[in-house]
């Protein structure tokens, strides 16, 4: 059963302010990135993100088979992230 | 109580260090000893032959003799004959004689003061008693029951001390120190005040009085030998406890090849811990080879004769110039010379670490050739003889040997090797024929293996374990800037200086050390699987 993929915008008024939430999973491990915890009252929150959901596109990259790292990686280089969420 | 003086029995080297003051006629002494040495067995046994430093071969000793002291000696020392040698040992030993004298004056001195001062400690508590029964008997009150457990009480008290007094003090003196032992005298001061200004109270109070209380006077001894006893605890706590704790660490440097060792000491004055190091020194430096300096020397040696600065424009500048700009122009000359010489020596310096380098390797080569030579020709050696067991010995009688024999008789077959190995690693001066075959004889009837026997021969030991010849330098001089009888502190630096070199000693105080303690509970150990990470974006 496939689930419809939602677009989460989020924009980050400082450079070194967090997202909110924490992600899980990479390709070392065969499975995708997933949300697993969101902060209360953060942006994420605000914006629908879930426990989880599973982070398919951020900014136009695909998040198919990305290890852990890079994931984090790319949260480092954007003011700006477009999420797809399931 | 305090023996610090010199060593007994061996003033014919103690001779040799009196005249430090006199430095010009200390260093002649120096080098007609060392050439003293190696002839004056020579001039002095005439029926037997000599024994012979190097294995055999007096041709090559002269020749080393000489090359030992080729950069040294002032005078030259041109062969020769037995009479002038002969002659100088009667004024080196007149020159003994006399100052043996001096040094057996201090010391017997000391020692009757020492023994002046114990026979005062133990017969004052015994006079205590005994004079009132001698001056006044017919006044005197009996001695009740306690009184006479008081006698026991000091007899034993006597005892211990007296044995405690042995133990401490009349040990063989170790060493001759330059100045007093500071604490030692204190404490017989001490101890002198002590027994003095109780037998003012005794004769002011007693004596003059006549005292008819008996017991109360057995008391007064009995506190007399109490506080001794407490003087005495005071004496060991000063004298060899206080120094047991480590407080610096030293570092000694031999001048000569750069040998270095730490050493962990209390606090102790500079000469007492000089005392230590240098009996750590014979214990654990190797012995000082001075013949494996001879290719540095001989480096240094060609350095120097190598340039020489040739003006070719005019005179030198010897007067003062008039003016500033003559001046410069001496100044810029000299400079330019000094320059010239430092450039032209830097140049040169290049071929020769090429030469050092091929010579190391090839020296390298030629001692492991050397030592495999050696090793098989002394394990054959060891095979030709077997220990006889007892029932065997009464079978066959005819060709048994003791030790000795059986060493003499397996020795030519690798002294060949032997002696060339020495001479490869320049050791053949440390080892005369006598000592390795004692050496050899020593390991047969041990049981040992020809690599137990040729292992004091392969890496050069400590200095005690060679003949007494290399003893020589047992008389040292302290030199130390600060004065020898202060305490070690950290950062102090002195020079123990012996005939062919010298030990540099730097001092470091051990750092305190602040600990903490952190507790951790044992169930406090636990561990998860690490899957997957999280990471909070």
């Amino acid at each position: 059963m496939s689930y419809p993929i939602r677009q989460v915008t989020m924009k980050r008024h400082k450079s070194n302010e967090g997202l909110g939430f924490s992600i899980r999973g990479g390709s070392e491990h065969g499975v995708g990135i997933y949300v697993s915890l969101v902060e209360p009252g953060s942006l994420a929150e605000k914006q629908g993100l879930r426990i989880g959901d599973q982070i398919m596109k951020v900014n136009d990259k695909v998040f198919d088979k990305v290890t852990h790292a890079e994931a984090v990686k790319v949260r480092d280089l954007v003011r700006s992230l477009v999420l797809s969420a399931l | 109580m305090d023996t610090e003086s010199t060593y007994s029995g061996y003033s014919y080297y103690s001779g040799r260090s009196r005249g430090s003051h006199r430095h010009g006629e200390r260093s002649r002494d120096r080098h007609k000893t060392r050439n003293k040495d190696s002839r004056s067995e020579k001039s002095v046994t005439i029926n037997t032959p000599p024994a012979e430093p190097l294995l055999g071969d007096s041709a090559v000793r002269g020749e080393q003799v000489q090359d030992d002291n080729w950069g040294e000696t002032t005078t030259a020392v041109t062969g020769t004959s037995e009479h002038s040698l002969s002659q100088e040992d009667i004024v080196r030993i007149t020159k003994d004689l006399e100052d043996s004298v001096g040094l057996d004056c201090r010391r017997y001195f000391t020692l009757a003061l020492a023994v002046i001062l114990g026979l005062l400690v133990f017969l004052t508590p015994l006079a205590f008693l005994v004079l009132p029964h001698l001056l006044w008997p017919e006044k005197l009150q009996s001695c009740g029951t306690a009184c006479e457990g008081l006698f026991i009480s000091v007899a034993f008290k006597l005892l211990i001390l007296l044995l405690a007094v042995w133990a401490l003090f009349f040990r063989p003196p170790r060493a001759g120190l330059p100045r007093v032992f500071v604490f030692r005298a204190l404490l017989a001061v001490l101890v002198l005040l002590f027994v003095v200004s109780y037998w003012l109270f005794y004769g002011v109070r007693i004596l003059d009085s006549q005292d008819e209380n008996y017991q109360g006077i057995v008391q007064y001894a009995v506190s007399l030998v109490d506080a001794l006893l407490f003087i005495h605890y005071l004496a060991i706590v000063l004298l060899e406890l206080r120094q047991l704790q480590p407080c610096f660490s030293v570092c000694v440097t031999r001048s000569t090849d750069g040998e270095i060792r730490h050493y962990n000491l209390g606090q102790l004055s500079i000469q007492r811990a000089a005392l230590a190091i240098l009996e750590h020194y014979y214990c654990d430096f190797p012995v000082n080879n001075p013949a494996l300096l001879s290719a540095s020397k001989s480096r240094a040696a060609k350095h120097l004769a190598g340039l020489k600065v040739y003006n070719v424009d005019g005179e030198f500048p010897a007067a003062p110039a008039e003016g500033p700009g003559n001046n410069a122009a001496a100044a810029g000359l000299v400079h330019s010379q000094s320059r010239a010489m430092i450039a032209a020596a830097a140049r040169r310096r290049d071929t020769s670490h090429n030469e050092l380098y091929y010579e190391e390797a090839e020296h390298e080569r030629r001692v492991r050739k050397r030592k495999a030579r050696l090793v098989v020709a002394v394990e054959e050696a060891f095979t030709h003889i077997k220990r006889m067991q007892e029932e065997e010995q009464k079978k066959a009688p005819g060709d048994v040997m003791d030790p000795r024999e059986a060493a003499q008789a397996i020795f030519p077959s690798m002294a060949r090797a032997l002696q060339k190995y020495l001479r490869t690693t320049k050791q053949q001066h440390c080892h005369s024929m006598e000592s390795i075959q004692q050496h050899l004889a020593f390991c047969i009837t041990n049981n040992m293996t020809p690599k137990a026997f040729l292992e004091s021969y392969l890496t050069p030991g400590p200095t005690l374990q060679y003949s007494r010849d290399h003893w020589r330098a047992r008389q040292w001089t302290l030199i130390s800037e600060a004065s020898v009888t202060s305490g070690l502190k950290d950062g102090s630096i002195f020079l123990l200086k012996c005939v062919d070199f010298s030990l540099v000693v730097t001092t470091k105080k051990i750092p305190y050390i602040q600990m903490s303690e952190e507790y951790i509970d044992p169930k406090s150990h636990k561990f998860v699987l690490r899957l997957q990470s999280e990471t909070s974006v």
